[in-house]
């Protein structure tokens, strides 16, 4: 070897250097968090949806029949229902998800589809949102009400057409959603994702569709309080 | 014409003794400096090194550490979170199955008040009867036997009710 000291330098260097050399840590574990699922807490204050806190449970007392139905708080002291629910209807109590009941003051039907809207005693804590545009078809759509008079039930579907009135006598189309339903259920508000009211339930063939007055329809109602007419009560 | 041989002489010749020129004694000099100079440098790279990474290792021992920790009480905290989860939904479907309760025993007071008005109305028909039996003579006997039926069918219905009423209760 010609340079036999710069040969034993480099290999001394090496040998010192490899020496030194860091050692790759530890693999890191996948997660320093012990696994445990996390709690689904979203859009639930005190175990009420928003939806539900709006629903109120309606009962009333027409000149041949006791009626149940839902309605919603369009804001604090009016709600919206179905006219088929409080039509003829006397005795009209409306009670909230936490068990207040309010007494229901005038109530003013709409003459163009199947709305009505009721004036409560005292202020409702909660408000609805309603929505500027209409769904689209595919969207998901969730209802609150009850079912039956019984207790307050949530259920979601899809946004499948927009339908031809063939259970009332509205002129307009209507919304249906793929979800089950049931006689309680009329006067539900229908919200969408970020839970704006965007219909009012009406009718259901008590399986698998709902229908829903729709997003215009609700808007023109809430605008033009001219289409409406009193709730006559009076028992012949 | 030929030319003179041509004549080789050798005994002046003296070979030159082959000495290093001072330049390549230098550069011997320099590389060995060199080599000395990358054994001190890498030594202390070397050394540099080993100190760094003792420095690392510890600190990831550290925040390994400080990380389970972390996780563990994340962990805890989730629990925790999911165990007041479950007890709000109890109490929450508690609360609904309360108010529903309340609502229905609502529904039934409210046909219990409206049957019990009934009821009134019916005792106030019969007392009406018995006023007019009372005054017989005033009345012919086809218009209260027609009264005497239509205050019983009035009342059985309305008793049907109630009774209807206190059964779904």
């Amino acid at each position: 070897m010609r340079y036999p000291a710069f040969a034993v330098a480099c290999a001394t260097s090496l040998m010192l250097a490899g020496c030194a050399l860091p050692v790759a840590p530890a693999p890191l574990p996948s997660t320093f968090i012990s696994a445990a699922p996390t709690p689904a807490t979203a859009g639930l204050i005190d175990g009420f949806s928003p939806v539900e806190r709006i629903a109120l449970r309606v009962r009333g007392r027409t000149c041949a029949a006791y009626v149940n139905g839902t309605a919603w708080m369009l804001d604090a002291t009016h709600a919206v229902t179905n006219r088929h629910v409080v039509e003829g209807a006397s005795a009209i109590t409306l009670t909230g998800y936490d068990g207040t009941e309010y007494t229901a003051g005038t109530v003013r039907l709409s003459t163009r589809a199947d709305l009505a809207l009721v004036t409560v005693n005292e202020a409702f804590p909660e408000v609805a949102t309603v929505a500027v545009s209409e769904p689209s078809i595919g969207d998901t759509l969730t209802f609150a009400g009850y079912p039956g008079g019984s207790e307050l039930t949530t259920r979601s579907g899809p946004f499948v057409s927009v339908a031809e009135d063939t259970v009332g006598s509205s002129a307009d189309t209507v919304y249906a959603i793929e979800a089950e339903s049931h006689p309680g259920n009329s006067g539900s508000p229908v919200v969408n994702a970020d839970g704006a009211v965007t219909g009012v339930l009406y009718a259901s063939n008590n399986e698998n569709y709902t229908l829903a007055v729709s997003q215009p329809t609700l808007e023109r109602f809430i605008a033009q309080p001219g289409e409406t007419e009193p709730n006559r009560t009076a028992c012949g | 014409m030929n030319e003179p041989p041509v004549e080789w002489r050798f005994d002046d010749y003296t070979p030159t003794p082959r000495i290093l020129p001072p330049r390549r004694a230098s550069w011997r000099r320099a590389r060995s400096a060199l080599a000395i100079v990358a054994i001190v440098g890498l030594a202390a790279l070397s050394a540099y090194l080993w100190s760094v990474n003792g420095t690392w290792v510890r600190q990831n021992e550290t925040l390994r550490e400080s990380a389970s920790s972390l996780g563990a009480q994340l962990a805890q905290a989730s629990a925790d979170a999911l165990a007041a989860q479950s007890e709000l939904d109890d109490a929450t479907a508690r609360i609904r199955s309360l108010v529903n309760d309340e609502a229905q025993a609502g529904d039934k007071a409210l046909v219990l008040t409206d049957v019990g008005a009934k009821l009134v109305e019916c005792a106030d028909a019969r007392a009406q009867h018995i006023r007019y039996l009372n005054s017989a003579s005033r009345y012919t006997a086809a218009s209260l036997t027609a009264n005497e039926a239509a205050v019983n069918e009035f009342c059985t219905s309305v008793i049907a009710a109630y009774v209807d009423a206190v059964a779904s209760t």
